[in-house]
């Protein structure tokens, strides 16, 4: 089953500044799929159109079997809600709330009753390595600890699919490696898609599978063009 | 909006305390001048209302059809037994006085002086108005048909007479005879207003002899009533009862009074206008505040956007965080201007370095000292109107938050 499809999907910015192109490509549930391709390629527009954040010009996006052009924003909104996760490059925590408050939320959101909430956030935190650091508030993290903490904030709600934008650009190899171990375990545990996005080729490796862009375009073994 | 959401909104308005401090205290600040000042003007006013009833008319004066507004005292109620008699018989009248009024000239061997002598029965007069209180020297009036007479202090001073000195009160009688008697000072009252050089006291069969009036007859009665509130329907019943063909009126302290009156309204026009001014500097405080904070956080509401938080929960956020961090400012607001209400309760709120004199309406001395208490009309007025101020300048930067594009507020920075 196709969690995700690209139908010759374009996105151009103003006059002749060009995001994406006919890009075509399709994802299936449990994979791991790195978008690979340099800085400007039209990475970060492809996952922000594939989770419905941007919009697009031409083609067809199909997330959850649902078709993004068809929608509009509040029911785009509705479908990311509990089945769409999401791991900034610059983790984007909230920075007034505690570990364990930043990954309520996204529970909060859906209305769970508050010690079931706090059951499940601190499940996740237990599964990413957090556990005792509970009550800190971002600042007082790593880069690596607060990505582990957008990371829970993500998986909490059970998504079927996660996007992540570059999510170890701002971390050290070494935790780069342990995030990327974190993505291939909660693949295999929980058959939870991942999209990442990344030009580092030591990143890219843990991927099942990679799409590369190139100015705009698929290249490569996923070209489907 | 559960817990969790109130929390979040809590600790957003604290993400920047000192600029949060700042606004509490401009909310605070305001709130508790305005606290103060109503309780104040309420005070203020009361204390007017009850000089104005107290030295002159009471909450309801009755006389014979013209007597107030020609202030003859050639007209008079010739038969007052049916109007005394239905007064006696109200549970609602805490005290009435039946007045002779005689425009009179007074002479000592040192001078003379022109003057509104009341013909009053001691003891009623006693629970109506508030002269026998204040005197300086004497008695208030000693017995019926006594021949003795109660002046004020200023009137003492023109005659240069005390207790005991000799007066001759010379009057015309309602036939139109000149009627002069000899009247001794028994009192001498001061109650700082101008009836201290314009009004005398003395018995009502003393006065009703030197103007030739019979044993019913009257110019006025002052009524006192328990409660104020009741003055218009006593008033109503009272021309129910004496409507057609009895010659008589009765009328308010607020038709007698009316410069009183417009004086009040007046003041609560300009405490209105001053609520209004401080409430929409409070107002710019909050909307600046609100606005700067959702400035420095496009970024964040472009995050819950983007997982999943819908518009009107944004709007919602916004609108709560202004509400929470209003009703801080209007709580400390209120706390400290019921305390500033309760210190001055104590002390008394003096005017005098603001004015040199004596506040004098309508002849009655208004004290420049208040003593204000709180109530919680007052608070319960200035917290609603504030809080429908916060709730209408947060709908414009909540509105702009919540229809944020994920993708924009996330490239903010």
């Amino acid at each position: 089953m196709n969690i995700l499809e690209f139908n010759e999907v374009s996105k151009v910015y103003g006059q002749d500044k060009a995001g994406i192109h006919n890009v075509s490509f399709s994802i299936q549930k449990g994979e791991l799929i790195a978008l690979a391709g340099p800085s400007g390629s039209g990475k970060t527009t492809a996952l922000n159109i594939a989770a419905g954040l941007d919009d697009f010009s031409l083609g067809e996006v199909k997330l959850l079997e649902q078709s993004l052009k068809y929608l509009n924003s509040d029911e785009v909104l509705e479908l990311r809600r509990g089945q769409v996760g999401f791991i900034f490059q610059s983790y984007n925590l909230f920075p007034v709330l505690t570990v364990l408050e930043n990954v309520e939320y996204p529970l909060a959101l859906k209305g769970m009753k508050r010690n079931e909430r706090l059951q499940k956030a601190k499940e996740w935190i237990k599964e990413v390595g957090l556990q005792g650091l509970e009550h800190r508030k971002p600042a007082e993290l790593s880069g690596g600890q607060q990505q582990r903490v957008a990371v829970a904030r993500a998986m909490v709600t059970e998504p079927k699919i996660v996007f992540a934008d570059e999510p170890t650009a701002n971390l050290d190899a070494a935790t780069a490696e342990m995030l990327l171990q974190l993505f291939q375990r909660l693949n295999e545990i929980n058959g939870t898609t991942f999209i990442f996005s990344s030009h580092d080729p030591r990143v890219i490796k843990f991927a099942d599978r990679v799409i590369t862009l190139t100015d705009g375009k698929v290249v490569g073994p996923d070209d489907l063009n | 909006m559960n817990t969790y959401f109130l929390k979040l909104c809590w600790k957003n308005i604290w993400r920047n305390k000192r600029r949060t401090f700042i606004t509490i205290n401009a909310i605070g600040l305001g709130v508790m001048a305005l606290v103060f000042l109503r309780n104040y003007y309420d005070t203020f006013h009361e204390q007017v209302i009850h000089n104005v009833i107290r030295y002159h008319s009471g909450h309801l004066a009755i006389s014979a059809q013209g007597f107030e507004k020609n202030n003859s005292t050639q007209i008079f109620i010739k038969d007052g037994s049916a109007v005394n008699q239905w007064i006696q018989s109200r549970s609602d009248v805490e005290a009435h006085s039946e007045r002779v009024v005689l425009s009179a000239m007074l002479s000592s061997a040192r001078g003379s002086s022109n003057l509104w002598v009341m013909g009053v029965n001691s003891k009623n007069e006693a629970r109506v108005t508030a002269f026998s209180q204040k005197m300086i020297k004497g008695e208030f009036l000693i017995a019926p048909k006594s021949h003795s007479i109660v002046i004020g202090s200023k009137t003492a001073e023109t005659l240069s007479a005390d207790i005991g000195s000799k007066l001759v009160v010379l009057t015309q009688g309602v036939d139109g005879s000149v009627g002069n008697e000899l009247f001794f000072v028994s009192g001498i009252f001061e109650t700082e207003s101008d009836a201290d050089k314009s009004v005398g006291f003395i018995s009502l069969e003393d006065a009703r002899s030197i103007l030739s009036l019979g044993e019913q007859s009257f110019h006025q009665i002052a009524v006192i009533l328990k409660q104020e509130e009741k003055t218009a329907g006593f008033k109503e019943l009272f021309e129910k009862g004496f409507s057609v063909g009895s010659q008589i009126e009765i009328f308010s302290w607020k038709e007698l009074q009316r410069p009183v009156v417009a004086m009040i309204e007046l003041d609560r026009a300009v405490n209105r206008l001053l609520m209004i001014l401080i409430l929409c500097v409070a107002a710019l405080g909050i909307a600046n505040s609100i606005l700067m904070s959702i400035m420095e956080r496009t970024r964040e509401f472009g995050v819950m956007l983007a997982i999943g938080t819908a518009r009107d929960e944004v709007i919602k956020m916004v609108v709560v965080e202004t509400m929470l961090l209003t009703l801080v400012g209007v709580l400390v607001g209120n706390v400290f201007g019921w305390f500033v209400t309760g210190f001055f309760n104590q002390i008394g709120f003096d005017l005098r370095w603001l004015t040199s004199k004596d506040f004098v309406i309508q002849g009655a001395v208004v004290q420049t000292i208040s003593y204000p208490t709180v109530r919680l009309y007052n608070s319960w007025v200035v917290t609603s109107v504030i809080l429908c101020l916060a709730l209408l300048v947060s709908y414009f930067p909540a509105k702009h938050a919540g229809n944020l594009t994920p993708m924009k507020a996330l490239r903010s920075h």
